[in-house]
């Protein structure tokens, strides 16, 4: 039922990101209406004022605005999505490229490996 | 709140009553029975060694009424509020006034309830012993009445009166009675040491003070008849000294002195019921 | 009135030589899930039985919504102890009247205060439990969740829970949780004394450790795992290094 998190870092931020792939993934798509604080606090297992915290700053981010009376919803402002989404992916090529030059992978060497992948990999997952 | 602590009160005590009780008018009906000397078998030693035997359960199933009556006292005040259920009880939105109150209410009920059990189970077991439809015949409803307005005349109504005072004098001693082992109890629960025999000893010292009191006071005298707490019976004569309820029968005559008499039981008792109050309110320690 | 419970300067002391609470100073918040962490005899227990008025302090003040326990705070306190508590020869559905019977049906007026017998049936439905069984004809593990349920389906402001995942199997245990969660007002405060941080550490907003009757640390939970860099849980166990 509940999520694992990791030990180190504040539950809040993990929520954050966790809410926010959900998001960008269309998980939640634009304009959803998004459960109750205490509904998803319960699918997550965590405390309703950490969630709380964690919606409160997505809402800061924009990709979520509360209507008094109806809840929060996702936002539709699709360009903001994919412009996030764009941002998460070259943040994450980053780390992954930092993370293969660590163990003195070129940029290019990894080019390759990813234009194989499709033709290898992808088909030991079939 | 009060009514629904009763509720749960009798909830709780009442199987083990009942269960007495039954077995009481049971046996009382047997023993009715087997006192009926009609049958051929009532001259055997067998018959009358079970006859014996009978007698003997009978009797014990009346001391373990007895027993029952005050073991549940004193267990239904310390375990259920002093012990672990003690967790429950003073966590509902009650009073300590109340739950003394459903304490004791219950236990004087079921006191009251065995003795007239008991009374009634006797008589069940004469009437069936002795009384055969001959007997009965002879007895009409008009013969009661004659009986009653004997007694009546004969008695006068300043019986009546002093019987009427006894009734409310002894129910005011019961209730003083068992708040003093509240009481006992609540003294006992600030020990964390040989807490029985610091409970025994606070009883023992409470009725010690009481009875000095009362010996000053000499109202054991205004109890006419049977006496629940076996106090002295004394109506002709004061013992030595001049105590105040002679000059108040002298000045007043013997209804003050009973009321006199009432008053200070009653004021006794709730003497105790404050002390057990106030001993629950300020110093109960659950550990 | 602003805080749900507050301690000052409170001790207690168990004789003359065993002190369980040492003048300590708390207040906890309105609508928070409150962690009550420390080893066995660190004094949680205590300050538990103290907030329910069933041990009176030695020295010092403690008030639940500004009043001192009685009459009036019983009725928006819900405990569960950590010991069986209930009269063990009643029925569980019988117990589930009586706590209604006691607390009465919540109300609009009132929603604070009551016992919801529907919610309570709800849960021991979920949970399995025969409503027909006498308490002390179930196992230890039902047992704590028979208690559970009647103290969770007590509207009140103050929840009082000591060690109540103890004993209970892990599924019962995220069932538990997730009734604390879903359960949660703003207006109301849960305490949950435990050792087992881990379980629980999630679903907590702020933590309280105790250590031989003080109080050690009071930070909420996030900002723990924030400045010491680990779980409240691997930092009680530095705090508590043997």
């Amino acid at each position: 039922m509940s999520e694992q998190f990791d030990a180190s870092r504040p539950i809040y931020a993990q929520l954050v990101e966790r809410l926010k792939a959900k998001i960008l993934a269309g998980t939640y798509p634009p304009g959803g209406h998004l459960d109750s604080v205490r509904d998803l606090a319960a699918a997550a297992g965590v405390n309703p004022n950490t969630m709380q915290r964690a919606l409160a700053q997505l809402e800061a981010e924009g990709l979520v605005r509360t209507e008094r009376t109806n809840g929060r919803f996702v936002t539709e402002d699709t360009e903001l999505i994919e412009q996030l989404r764009a941002e998460a992916a070259r943040n994450m090529a980053a780390e992954f490229l930092e993370k293969m030059r660590s163990i003195g992978y070129t940029p290019q060497q990894t080019t390759e490996l990813l234009e194989r992948w499709n033709e290898t990999e992808g088909e030991q997952h079939e | 709140m009060l009514k629904q602590l009763l509720k749960y009160e009798f909830k709780a005590t009442k199987r083990l009553y009942f269960g007495l009780y039954l077995a009481l008018a049971l046996l009382s009906v047997v023993l009715g029975v087997t006192f009926r000397q009609e049958h051929a078998l009532a001259h055997s030693t067998s018959f009358q060694n079970l006859q014996v035997i009978l007698m003997i359960v009978y009797v014990s199933v009346i001391l373990a009424i007895a027993v029952l009556c005050f073991v549940n006292t004193v267990q239904r005040f310390c375990r259920n509020l002093l012990g672990r259920e003690g967790y429950l009880m003073h966590t509902l939105p009650v009073t300590e006034t109340q739950l003394i109150l459903s304490k004791l209410l219950t236990s004087m009920v079921w006191v009251l309830c065995s003795g007239l059990v008991g009374v009634v189970c006797i008589t069940v077991m004469v009437s069936i012993g002795v009384l055969d439809a001959e007997v009965l015949g002879t007895l009409s409803w008009d013969r009661w009445k004659q009986l009653w307005q004997m007694l009546y005349e004969e008695l006068g109504p300043e019986f009546w009166v002093a019987m009427v005072w006894t009734i409310l004098i002894n129910l005011a001693r019961l209730a003083s009675l068992i708040l003093c082992v509240y009481a006992a109890c609540m003294i006992a629960h600030q020990f964390k040491k040989q807490t029985m025999v610091a409970g025994i000893l606070a009883f023992i010292g409470m009725n010690i003070v009481e009875n000095q009191i009362d010996k000053l006071l000499g109202t054991n005298d205004a109890a006419l008849f049977v006496d629940v707490t076996y106090k002295l019976v004394d109506v002709s004569n004061g013992s030595e000294g001049a105590p105040v309820m002679h000059y108040i029968a002298a000045a007043f005559g013997q209804g003050a002195s009973c009321l006199f008499c009432f008053v200070f039981t009653v004021a006794i008792a709730a003497v105790y019921f404050c002390l057990t109050r106030w001993l629950m309110k300020h110093k109960l320690n659950l550990e | 009135m602003s805080k749900v419970l507050t301690c000052e300067h409170l001790s207690k002391t168990y004789g003359k030589e065993k002190t369980a609470l040492d003048n300590i100073d708390l207040s906890l918040d309105f609508g928070r899930i409150v962690g009550l962490l420390g080893p066995n005899g660190s004094g949680k227990t205590t300050l538990i039985k103290l907030a329910n008025g069933l041990l009176q302090p030695s020295a010092g003040v403690l008030k639940i919504a500004g009043m001192t326990p009685g009459p009036e705070t019983k009725e928006i306190v819900s405990y569960l102890p950590d010991a069986d508590w209930l009269p063990d020869w009643m029925r569980v559905e019988e117990l589930v009247n009586m706590f209604r019977d006691f607390y009465g049906t919540p109300s609009e007026a009132k929603a604070y205060i009551g016992f919801d017998a529907a919610k309570a049936n709800e849960m021991l439905a979920r949970l399995n439990i025969d409503p027909k069984a006498r308490l002390k004809t179930l196992s230890k593990g039902n047992k704590e969740k028979v208690q559970l349920v009647l103290a969770m389906s007590r509207a009140a402001k103050l929840y009082l829970l000591d060690e109540p995942i103890g004993g209970v199997d892990p599924a019962a245990r995220d069932y538990i949780l997730n009734t604390i969660i879903s359960n949660y007002s703003k207006d109301a405060t849960v305490v949950i004394s435990t050792h087992l941080i881990e379980d629980i550490e999630p679903v907590l907003d702020e933590a309280v450790f105790l250590k031989d009757g003080k109080i050690f640390a009071h930070r909420a939970v996030d900002d723990i795992r924030e400045t010491e860099g680990m779980s409240v849980d691997a930092y009680f166990r530095e705090v508590f290094k043997c």
